[in-house]
């Protein structure tokens, strides 16, 4: 009995409320939630078709998820391996720091990563019609594409239109609508 | 009257919550965590910025920057090396070895380990929670750690003292139990074990998610092995005053683990119990040898409530209750004077606490950790007496022991980001001991930095402090041959630790390490057992004090790599000199302190990566023994191979493993309490599992 009063006198001490897990909300791990919305983002981004280097994919009828090793979430990730966005077929890859990006449709960059290494995949993905996306700090000042944002609550995204238009990458209306916020033109 | 209702409110959802998963048993609810997450994926965008993030994992710390050389050890290496116990994980571990002396097994760290002690001076965690008990201190790492592998999910190592944040104990490394989901399990398995000298293992495991996010997992196992039917210690032989020195059927082991783990919403729920019951075949403390009454029984059960939730996009809050009891006794049987005698010894403990941890990240390039901690060692009761049938019944107490108190901790940390590829870790603690007159201030400081985007290189210092358990503090024995002796006075060990540690990731699933320490052990309690005239015996003679000094001076070399057909290579290899300062002997080489240990694993995946055979090879250098100062326990190695499938097959999922391939009869070292030198562990071993999902 002492055990309990002691941890119901710890936690009233601090006056915390038990926040109201209602089950008709819907609720989600950050982890499943962030696959749900690069799953999205394959929907809803359009690759250049004439671009060379990335027509094998394409033709191949695969959109290419490019994860970095230090990605963690892998059962969410396996998930969305083999789901269908555009008529193609999304496949996960894990790819280390330093391997060609051509295939990649997408990249993600968790803030696992550190940011040393991530300016360093941003160097990487330069010259491919790669979209960025990580869920790290100040990912759209360093050149990234679409930031994840965690509001404490929900999930956000922010877009980086400069960097998307100069990989000639297109993003979806919609994409833009939603988005919390949207640098350049 | 607030408080009444809010526990109240507490104990109603606790019990709807119970409810709710038997009626979700009953129906055989279908509302399986991927159905959940298939849903969400085919939701809209616009109703996905609107879905709730649970579980915060933003103030998760990356491995890369904690201020340590952590190795980690995953449930797919688990599964790979077939690791049976937490005791064969960690020697699998960088710069980790261990003894089994066929009552407990034994960790040493770096070329440190001190018998006659139980892990006290390293701290066990499950799921980042303090397990190591209140009277010994003591770390279980056998049959008797509560947790079956297959729970586990993953094993942190972190070496080095880490009393800044977790408080005392941390003196050689912290190890952390992580484990699994019920997610990851996501209904029933079932697993029975067969292995030599008559073992099996009979295992259930029910794990499940349900659309709400409540997460359940319970485990329970019941093992027992016949062990050997015979062992031969030559120090109880003819030639020594005994029979013909064969222990027969000593080796039994039995136990019963359960396990559970009850999420939902921010809190968690865990419990745990253990029951290990251990014959003793070494005649160990002057015990009639061979004799079956002679066994050791460990019990220990806990539960453990946390609350954890972002209360802020920047500030995370943690909070947790614990209680834990423990109880052993051991029977030792002996003959006084042609009379045979049973000593009965046992202790008894309850502790309980709390935790109260704030993250916070306001301040620009901070990461900051502000805790409190309270332990209430509410019992520590320690009896000993000797128990005689013929030729009168009759009882005599020889200990009675009881103890409490409190210990209380605060400390702070920062993590100060000073440029994108500086890191400056600092952290303090302060805590107040029961058992010392002092408080104790203990700092860490850990300078990171990227150099490049493969290399990292961290500068480490830090120190920690062990006060006196209450076996150290309050055992005693009145009796003349008995040699225990309490002693009010002893008071805390001290570490000073410092580390250079530089990981270097060129790409292609390789990495690589290299560190170099420095370990400066002071005021180790040791028992005083030097008699200075035969049969004369100092005042101090069988109480625990603060005598022992020990520095280790060393280098770790470590490869690892990883290819994406699961074919995986790790590499280690420990060196280091441990100096007993307080030895006269020219060499002041400590005593079970190995120079080198080398490790090497290997995994090579066939059939496309559905059944995978691994290697496991332990080198283990000489050790100076302790019954015979200037001895030599030799040098061995330990090769173990395991083929395992990667994913069951029709739902099955059978493994086989091959331990000590070698057959090498290797030895560890006996202490001060056993007549032999050195103790010969099992040869050639096999073990066969198959595991059912449902």
């Amino acid at each position: 009995m002492p055990f309990w009063v002691g941890v119901l006198g710890l936690t009233l001490s601090l006056g915390i409320t038990i926040p109201k897990t209602t089950l008709a909300n819907p609720s989600s791990s950050e982890q499943t939630l962030t696959v749900a919305f690069l799953y999205n983002f394959l929907k809803f981004s359009e690759w250049p078709t004439q671009n060379t280097q990335n027509t094998q994919n394409t033709q191949n009828n695969i959109l290419n998820l490019c994860v970095t090793d230090n990605t963690a979430f892998e059962a969410e990730l396996n998930a969305i391996d083999g789901r269908i966005a555009q008529n193609k077929i999304v496949r996960i890859n894990r790819i280390e720091l330093g391997e060609s990006l051509k295939e990649c449709q997408l990249l993600f960059l968790p803030r696992e990563e550190k940011p040393i290494r991530i300016r360093e995949w941003l160097k990487n993905a330069k010259n491919t019609p790669t979209l960025t996306v990580s869920n790290m700090d100040n990912f759209l000042d360093i050149g990234g594409m679409i930031a994840l944002i965690d509001d404490g609550t929900r999930l956000q995204f922010e877009i980086n239109l400069t960097q998307v238009k100069s990989a000639d990458l297109k993003l979806s209306a919609q994409l833009l609508q939603i988005a919390r916020a949207i640098r350049g033109k | 009257m607030r408080s009444t209702n809010y526990s109240g409110n507490i104990l109603v959802r606790y019990a709807c919550l119970q409810i709710l998963f038997f009626s979700s048993l009953l129906n055989g609810g279908k509302a399986y965590s991927a159905e959940v997450a298939d849903t969400l994926y085919d939701l809209p965008l616009d109703q996905l910025v609107n879905v709730e993030v649970v579980s915060a994992s933003r103030f998760k710390q990356k491995s890369s920057e904690a201020p340590s050389a952590v190795d980690v050890v995953t449930a797919k290496d688990i599964q790979n090396y077939g690791w049976r116990t937490l005791a064969d994980a960690l020697t699998a571990m960088r710069g980790l070895y261990v003894r089994n002396d066929r009552n407990y097994s034994y960790l040493g760290n770096r070329g440190f380990s001190h018998t006659g002690d139980y892990n006290s001076r390293v701290l066990f965690m499950i799921d980042g929670r303090r397990i190591n008990d209140a009277i010994f201190d003591q770390g279980f790492i056998g049959e008797e750690f509560m947790v079956d592998m297959n729970l586990i999910e993953r094993i942190e190592y972190l070496p080095g003292s880490g009393s800044s944040v977790y408080g005392g104990n941390a003196l050689l490394g912290v190890i952390n139990v992580i484990t699994k989901q019920g997610k990851d399990f996501n209904g029933l398995k079932v697993s029975g074990e067969v292995g030599s000298f008559d073992t099996y293992r009979g295992r259930a495991t029910y794990g499940k998610q349900w659309r709400n996010g409540t997460d359940l997992i319970i485990n329970g196992s019941r093992y027992y092995s016949h062990g050997q039917e015979q062992l031969y210690f030559s120090d109880f032989d003819h030639k020594n005053g005994g029979v013909d020195g064969i222990a027969h059927d000593m080796d039994h082991e039995r136990s019963s683990k359960l396990f559970g783990k009850l999420s939902y919403g921010d809190f968690t729920l865990r419990g745990g119990y253990v029951d290990r019951y251990k014959r003793v075949p070494t005649g160990a403390y002057e015990t009639t040898f061979d004799d079956n009454t002679y066994f050791t029984v460990d019990q220990q059960a806990y539960i453990d409530l946390d609350y954890i939730a972002q209360i802020k996009n920047d500030l995370n809050l943690e909070l947790r209750g614990f209680h834990h009891w423990s109880k052993y006794y051991q029977y030792q049987p002996s003959e006084q004077q042609g009379i045979n005698t049973i000593n009965y010894d046992t202790a008894n403990a309850r502790w309980w606490g709390g935790e109260i941890k704030l993250t916070g990240t306001q301040f620009a390039h901070h990461k900051w950790i502000l805790g409190l901690e309270v332990q209430n060692n509410a019992q520590q009761q320690q009896l000993n007496y000797t128990i005689l049938q013929n030729p009168v019944p009759y009882e005599e107490l020889l200990l009675s022991a009881h103890s409490n108190g409190w210990r209380t901790g605060v400390y702070l940390q920062d993590e100060y980001h000073i440029t994108d590829s500086l890191l400056l870790n600092v952290g303090l603690r302060l805590d107040q001991h029961y058992m010392l007159k002092n408080l104790q201030l203990n700092p860490r400081i850990g300078l990171i930095w990227d150099a490049s985007p493969t290399i990292t290189a961290k500068l480490l210092y830090g120190s920690a402090f062990r006060a006196p358990n209450a076996f150290e503090r309050y055992y005693n024995i009145p009796v003349e041959e008995a040699s225990y002796k309490s002693n009010p006075n002893n008071t805390e060990e001290l570490i000073k630790s410092y580390e250079a540690i530089a990981e270097w990731r060129p790409g292609n699933g390789l990495k690589l390490l290299g560190t170099v320490f420095y370990n400066n052990l002071q005021n180790v309690l040791e028992k005083n057992i030097t008699e200075a005239d035969i049969g004369k015996k100092d005042s101090t003679y069988g109480m625990y004090n603060n005598t022992g000094h020990y520095q280790t001076y060393g280098f770790e070399l470590g490869a690892e790599k990883r290819w994406d057909n699961g074919r995986q290579f790790k590499l280690s290899w420990t060196h280091n000199y441990t100096r007993d300062e307080q030895d006269d002997q020219p060499s002041n080489w400590a005593q079970n302190s190995p120079k080198n240990l080398v490790k090497l694993h290997y995994t090579e995946p066939f059939f496309n990566d559905t059944v995978r055979l691994s290697f496991e090879e332990i080198f283990v250098d000489q050790r100076r023994t302790i019954k015979i100062p200037n001895g030599i326990a030799p040098s061995y190695h330990l090769l173990n191979i395991h083929l395992s499938l990667s994913k069951p097959l029709h739902g099955f999922q059978p493994t086989l493993g091959i331990y000590n391939v070698l057959d090498q009869h290797f030895e560890v070292l006996g202490s001060n309490e056993h007549k032999q030198n050195t103790l010969e562990m099992d040869g050639r071993t096999v073990r066969f599992r198959l595991e059912y999902g449902f």
